[in-house]
């Protein structure tokens, strides 16, 4: 029952989002199948954002945390809305610039503003690895899923490639416009399912009330409601919380797909009101920590103490089949949507930013279909990902944060200070990731910077590296001249 | 572009003076407003918080605004 449930929401979504997309295709050039050639209106721009932003790494890993952690779990509450006020600031810009000079992608917007394509060559590659980190996290849920509903005798590597095909799938049959309409899809379904599962979840641990659950939670497990939660050991305290919260704001818009979807906007009004309404919308959060508390009191041992399966269990321990067969559905587009968007960015990157500089007469048809045969190598080194690591969601998203965050620097500095130069930006890069990567390095922060989000300590180090490269370094006419029109 | 027509985005910091640089002071606070850890219910109402501050500038842009989409940000489509 639940088998069949899963495999009609997953295989009714994709057909549905397969006729949807052909029905409005024009999918012969690269700026249709990766911008949806910037017609994109408010109404489906919000839904593809949407798409973006409650993802598995939302849903299964946030109500994991709640479950093993409790208040750490509030980070999701300042993801959005944080991310939201400064987008409103920032995506109008990145925009315009994307509709002034036709860029596509968001190593483009490097290499006009910088004025330098080697730039833009190493900002694909550094965005491409952000985003096949990114698609581990939907790879880890989408193989949890799958392990969870067709049984244990399925091996995590089945499970894993089995995702991964089902990802590239949605993919290379249409493009951003079927993600978008599976992004509704899955929003609607996910929406109704966990306010179903909210509004029952009460009488299965012996609360009065959807509220009475957070009184016997705090009764039971003192401390689980303020910092540092449960776990004091494991240094998710205040410090953490505040610059966690920051690098996730900071991080958001610089993702080279978020780049692509705010390029896909009709006009600055959609962008706009979306940032209006997106906070709100988080506020579902609260379910989400609702269900991972409720676990908790339910005494749910999911397998391996799991953090990630912690709500597949909980639903299917005290939920009837048909339940766990809609969870486990919405699960999979939860996964599968983001995940097919991140491997058509990181895939149109390559080909126009990584390829096209190295075979400049690349007619655009060839250009698509490079494009479309990298998607495989992407999955691959994301399913090879997935296989060695053994983390939580969060830690997985935050990593793909620290990572992207290396880019934040010259997307900011590219708006706010003129005399930022290809040369500064480029070295402040490559102290970034040396105070990302370098175990030396990680030894200093945890002596000096206990508790601190390792992503925004390396873009700290990466920005004042910049600043003072950019001073020591000529400025590039080009780009002054680029962003004195835009103020 | 005149400052006096943007200056109104400044309002935009206070998502992240709510959420962010408060949150470690109200951490303690063993108030349970709806049966709800305090600091969960001050991250909610600062969503509430962040949307009408994000709506509050977007209307100031629109009245302020020159450009018939109402955005000091962006030239008019040539």
């Amino acid at each position: 029952m639940a088998l069949a449930l899963c495999l009609a929401i997953v295989a009714g979504t994709l057909l549905g989002a397969l006729y949807y997309g052909h029905r409005q295709a024009r999918l012969r050039t690269m700026t249709e199948w990766a911008i949806a050639g910037r017609r994109f209106g408010s109404w489906i721009f919000w839904f593809v954002n949407a798409g973006e932003i409650y993802t598995t790494f939302a849903v299964l890993g946030i109500s994991g945390y709640a479950w093993a952690y409790g208040a750490p779990a509030y980070l999701a509450f300042t993801s959005v809305s944080l991310a939201s006020a400064l987008g409103y600031w920032l995506m109008p810009r990145i925009w315009d610039a994307g509709r002034r000079h036709g860029l596509v992608t968001q190593a483009d917007f490097f290499e006009r503003h910088y004025g330098a394509t080697w730039l833009a060559v190493f900002v694909g590659v550094a965005g491409i690895a952000a985003l096949v980190v990114y698609v581990q996290i939907q790879l880890t849920a989408l193989s949890l899923v799958f392990r969870l509903t067709f049984g244990p005798e399925v091996s995590a590597l089945q499970a894993t490639l089995a995702a991964a095909g089902v990802m590239l799938a949605f993919v290379y049959l249409a493009g951003l416009r079927s993600a978008a309409f599976a992004a509704g899809v899955k929003d609607v379904m996910m929406i109704v399912l966990v306010v179903a599962l909210s509004v029952t979840v009460a009488a299965k641990v012996g609360a009065s009330s959807m509220l009475d659950v957070f009184r016997l939670v705090q009764d039971q497990y003192p401390g689980i409601g303020a910092f540092p939660g449960l776990n004091p050991g494991a240094g998710l305290t205040n410090t953490w919380l505040v610059t966690a919260a920051i690098n996730v704001a900071l991080g958001t818009w610089i993702f080279p797909h978020m780049f692509q979807l705010i390029y896909s906007a009709r006009d600055v009004r959609a962008i706009r009101r979306n940032a209006i309404w997106q906070p709100l919308y988080s506020l579902s959060y609260f379910f989400i920590l609702l269900l991972g508390f409720a676990a908790l009191l339910a005494g749910t041992a999911p397998p391996d103490g799991n953090p990630n399966a912690v709500l597949l269990q909980f639903v299917a321990d005290r939920y009837p089949p048909w339940a766990m067969g809609l969870l486990a559905g919405t699960a999979c587009l939860l996964a599968l949507v983001p995940g097919s968007i991140l491997l058509l960015a990181a895939a149109s990157i390559f080909s126009r930013n990584v390829l096209l500089p190295l075979k400049r007469d690349l007619p655009d048809h060839a250009l698509l279909w490079s494009s479309r045969i990298a998607l495989i190598a992407f999955a691959a080194i994301a399913v090879w990902l997935t296989l060695t690591t053994n983390r939580s969601l969060v830690e997985i998203g935050l990593s793909a944060y620290a990572a992207i965050g290396m880019l934040a620097p010259g997307v900011f500095l590219a708006f706010l200070w003129p005399r930022a130069t290809a040369v500064g930006i480029f070295a402040g890069m490559v102290a970034g990731y040396t105070a990302l990567l370098l175990p030396a390095a990680e030894q200093l922060w945890s002596a000096f910077l206990p508790d601190w989000d390792r992503g925004l300590v390396a873009m700290g180090v990466n920005a004042a590296v910049a600043v003072l490269v950019s001073l020591c370094t000529a400025p590039h006419g080009l780009a002054r001249a680029d962003s004195a029109r835009i103020s | 572009m005149s400052a006096h027509r943007t200056a109104h985005r400044w309002l935009l910091v206070l998502p992240f003076v709510w959420q962010v640089g408060l949150a470690p002071l109200v951490n303690d606070v063993a108030l349970r407003p709806f049966s709800l850890p305090f600091p969960m219910f001050w991250q909610m109402a600062g969503i509430v918080l962040a949307s009408t501050v994000i709506a509050l500038v977007y209307a100031l842009d629109r009245h302020l605004g020159a450009h018939p989409d109402g955005d000091p940000d962006v030239e008019p489509r040539d």
